[in-house]
């Protein structure tokens, strides 16, 4: 089982000024303790779960690549990518940066993007959910269109490229893996059959309902259902004050690597002072390696 | 540095004096021997000797036509006859206009005793007769020579041919040797076709950022494209889209700021973009810059399905953008009502870490681009010769004024490419392996500024005096951190 860190909250002690030094320090902490990849929401503002609209946000992609300097060895992704925000070539053109500058851990985490409010706020087109979902299969087809060196006119129905030229190509081969979050049981989980490498579902007692529904599409698709990555987001990793909820993460994890998830997204409480990540380096990390 | 006098590249050169007054010696000592036709060697190659005179008439005839051919190529080309004869002076002249090079002419006025004494050491000497003959003719051609139309009539002291932007460079660098004026020199990264390839361009692009920033650089610019753009290379060289290349550069650096320059304001949703430079400004601890413009490249857009709104729509667009931006970076999410933006929440947090961010509009659009910098911008940031960049000083500073915009709060800055020598070999060096097959080495030595350091000052001299601090510098042969320790020394006359 492997740890992935997900960052979704920069509000920190030492405020904004401070805000790229820590983020640096939170990222080379969490890959020295083990984490396999760092992954940062696609927001921009803070969402209601996690705090007040005002809080500090940082945009995604300029973000990873920051990152990518920072660190030499963990994957990095957004979780996940907002459909509606960027043309689907910038977003290619994003990625591709981000894999080239990181020479190879770049991820395309993508969804159908739900945060009506925010786009509303910003002024950005929030097309209705089926509409979403087709622009987010057209994007998806883009994005492995120029992965895969192919210039050709691209005619979808709501994106028409002429020339979907993208040089460099990523250094990840045959192309970034690329992870569809969610759990929608029609459309996203068809997609993920259809597409993706990997899928990302949320700890819930569905869980196991949500990839028989995946096996069916995967059947449906002709797609190889092993070959597709199961990950799971768990919420806080918390450790408790003296590590007395270590054993009972252990067996959640443990629970999930029962259904065939192979890594876990979790958020770090008090992320910025790192000692919690260094303690799940020391304390979970390894007792989760063969789960 | 040399006080050499600067001549354009290309240029015909033709040399007048009698007999013994230098002309060869100067020639051969400023000029590569390729470079000097000589009726003296032709005579010799095709008659008997340097003095066989019964070859003369074949020899100039021979003569007109090499530098025929090599005037029509643009090559500058050095006359070495006695340039008595007004009617080939003023052939060779209306030659060199038709081709569009400068005509001097270099007068070797040699008092008469110094030139029959230099004759009597001379083997084989010219008859006696025949140097006063054209002693005699010189003193005639000396008066008409300064109203026969060359571009100047010089002395024979030492020349350099020099790319055209630097004829003027000389004596600009020696200003700012005594004077020093300050200026500010940004990279400008247009290209990322490096070495290795893709699998190694983020630990290249670290190199040149970490030598950039030791070389005195302030700032690093990269362009807002998605693939080269043809002024530059071919549209399927590698291209980095360039915030994600920004804030990979803020991790590699301490002290230099970071922009795109500029960004094409119809790439991306404009509240998304003012996002993505708050984030580069937090990350890089307050080194952003906010280069905006209107976007040009009308094939890009095609190619990946993008809109391009008219030029009107796009001035009205990026002057949305220009009041936007500030309000989003400033307190509060209060709605944003612009002529096509509506942004009803123009919160952004974590907001930049300046009090102010700077803004620079791109283009010398001298109605509107200049007038939008004038009322929004810290800077607007221009192209061309030093000519055009006083013109467009002039508008903006009058544009400010019709805004009632105090004209020294909205700089002028200055993007061109340098190609920097550390002498005119290295420099001659630089342009044969650089310029493009079937391209004229002057002209891509004048379209890349190819000199030496000393000619770079001069010209950024001359800029700082029509009034521009910061000039962007792409580097024609930036594939490695060795130019930027070249780049250095012009850097440091700056400080």
């Amino acid at each position: 089982m492997k740890l992935s860190l997900h960052i979704p909250d920069f509000t920190w002690a030492h405020g904004p000024a401070q805000l790229g030094e820590d983020l640096a320090a939170i990222a080379r902490t969490a890959e020295d303790a083990g984490f396999s990849s760092i992954s940062v929401m696609d927001h921009f503002f803070q969402i209601g779960a996690i705090g007040p609209s005002e809080q500090e946000m940082l945009e995604a992609y300029t973000t990873l690549s920051y990152l990518a300097a920072h660190t030499s060895r963990v994957n990095l992704f957004a979780m996940v990518t907002g459909v509606v925000y960027r043309y689907p070539g910038v977003l290619a053109k994003e990625v591709t940066t981000l894999d080239v500058l990181s020479v190879g851990r770049a991820w395309l985490g993508i969804g159908a993007a739900w945060n009506e409010e925010e786009s509303r706020g910003l002024g950005i087109p929030f097309p209705p959910v089926a509409e979403r979902f087709e622009r987010l299969e057209e994007t998806l087809q883009i994005c492995l269109q120029m992965w895969a060196g192919d210039e050709k006119p691209f005619e979808g129905k709501y994106y028409q490229l002429e020339r979907p030229l993208n040089s460099p190509q990523p250094i990840s081969k045959p192309h970034p893996p690329i992870l569809i979050g969610g759990g929608g049981e029609r459309k996203t989980l068809r997609l993920v059959a259809r597409y993706a490498q990997a899928c990302n579902l949320f700890e819930s007692p569905q869980l196991a309902h949500k990839l028989e529904v995946l096996r069916g599409h995967c059947e449906r698709e002709g797609r190889n259902y092993d070959e597709i990555e199961k990950t799971a987001t768990i919420g806080a990793i918390d450790l408790g004050r003296r590590g007395e909820k270590i054993g009972e993460i252990v067996d959640r994890l443990g629970a999930l690597g029962e259904h065939g998830i192979t890594t876990v997204a979790g958020w770090v409480p008090d992320v910025a002072t790192l000692t919690t990540l260094e303690k799940i380096g020391t304390d979970l990390i390894p007792a989760i390696a063969d789960l | 540095m040399t006080d050499a006098l600067n001549l354009p590249a290309p240029c015909l050169v033709i040399l007048a004096g009698p007999g013994a007054s230098g002309k060869s010696t100067w020639a051969s000592a400023h000029f590569p021997a390729d470079v000097i036709v000589s009726s003296d060697r032709l005579r010799a190659i095709i008659g008997s000797g340097e003095d066989d005179l019964a070859a003369s008439t074949d020899a100039f005839a021979l003569l007109d036509r090499i530098v025929q051919l090599r005037v029509a190529r643009r090559l500058t080309t050095v006359i070495d006859t006695l340039g008595l004869d007004a009617d080939r002076r003023a052939a060779w002249l209306a030659l060199a206009r038709k081709n569009d090079l400068a005509c001097v002419v270099v007068a070797f006025d040699l008092p008469a005793g110094e030139c029959r004494a230099r004759n009597r050491t001379r083997n084989p000497r010219i008859p006696a007769d025949v140097l006063t003959a054209q002693l005699r003719t010189w003193a005639r051609v000396r008066e008409t020579l300064p109203i026969e139309g060359f571009d100047a009539v010089l002395t024979p002291a030492p020349v350099r041919v020099v790319a055209a932007p630097f004829t003027e460079a000389a004596a600009a660098a020696r200003r700012q040797y005594e004077q020093p004026s300050g200026l500010r020199f940004g990279l400008h990264l247009g290209s990322f076709t490096l070495p290795g390839g893709a699998a190694t361009t983020a630990d290249r692009l670290r190199e040149i950022a970490e030598a950039a920033e030791a070389a005195g650089f302030s700032a690093i610019y990269v362009m807002d494209h998605f693939r080269q753009i043809p002024q530059i290379g071919r549209a399927w060289e590698d291209f980095l889209e360039s915030y994600t290349a920004l804030a990979y550069l803020a991790a590699c650096t301490d002290r230099v700021r970071l922009g795109a320059l500029v960004t094409g304001i119809t790439y991306r949703n404009v509240p998304h973009l003012g996002k993505i430079i708050a984030t580069l400004d937090v990350l890089s601890g307050g080194r952003a810059v906010c280069g905006l413009g209107l976007a040009w490249f009308k094939e890009e857009h095609v190619a990946y399905g993008w809109d391009f709104p008219s030029v009107g729509q796009r001035y009205v667009l990026l002057e949305d953008a220009l009041r936007l931006l500030p309000t989003m970076w400033g307190p509060g999410g209060k709605p944003f009502h612009g002529q096509i933006l509506e942004v009803p929440d123009t919160s952004c947090y974590p907001r930049p870490l300046q009090k102010h961010l700077p803004v620079i509009v791109g283009g010398g659009g001298e109605r509107r681009t200049l007038r939008l910098a004038a009322q929004y911008a810290d800077a607007a940031n221009v192209l061309g010769s030093v000519e055009t960049v006083r013109r467009k000083a002039a508008v903006l500073r009058a544009h400010c004024e019709a805004v009632g915009r105090d004209p020294q709060e909205v700089e002028l800055t200055h993007l061109s490419t340098a190609l920097v020598g550390a002498d005119d070999q290295q420099v001659s060096e630089l342009v044969s392996r650089l310029r493009p097959r079937n391209t004229d080495p002057a002209r891509y030595a004048a379209a890349v500024h190819a000199g030496t350091a000393a000619d770079h000052i001069g010209r950024f001299r001359q800029l700082a005096e029509a009034g521009v601090t910061e000039v962007m510098i792409r580097l024609a042969d930036l594939t490695d951190p060795a130019p930027l320790d070249r780049m250095a020394k012009v850097i440091a006359a700056f400080r």
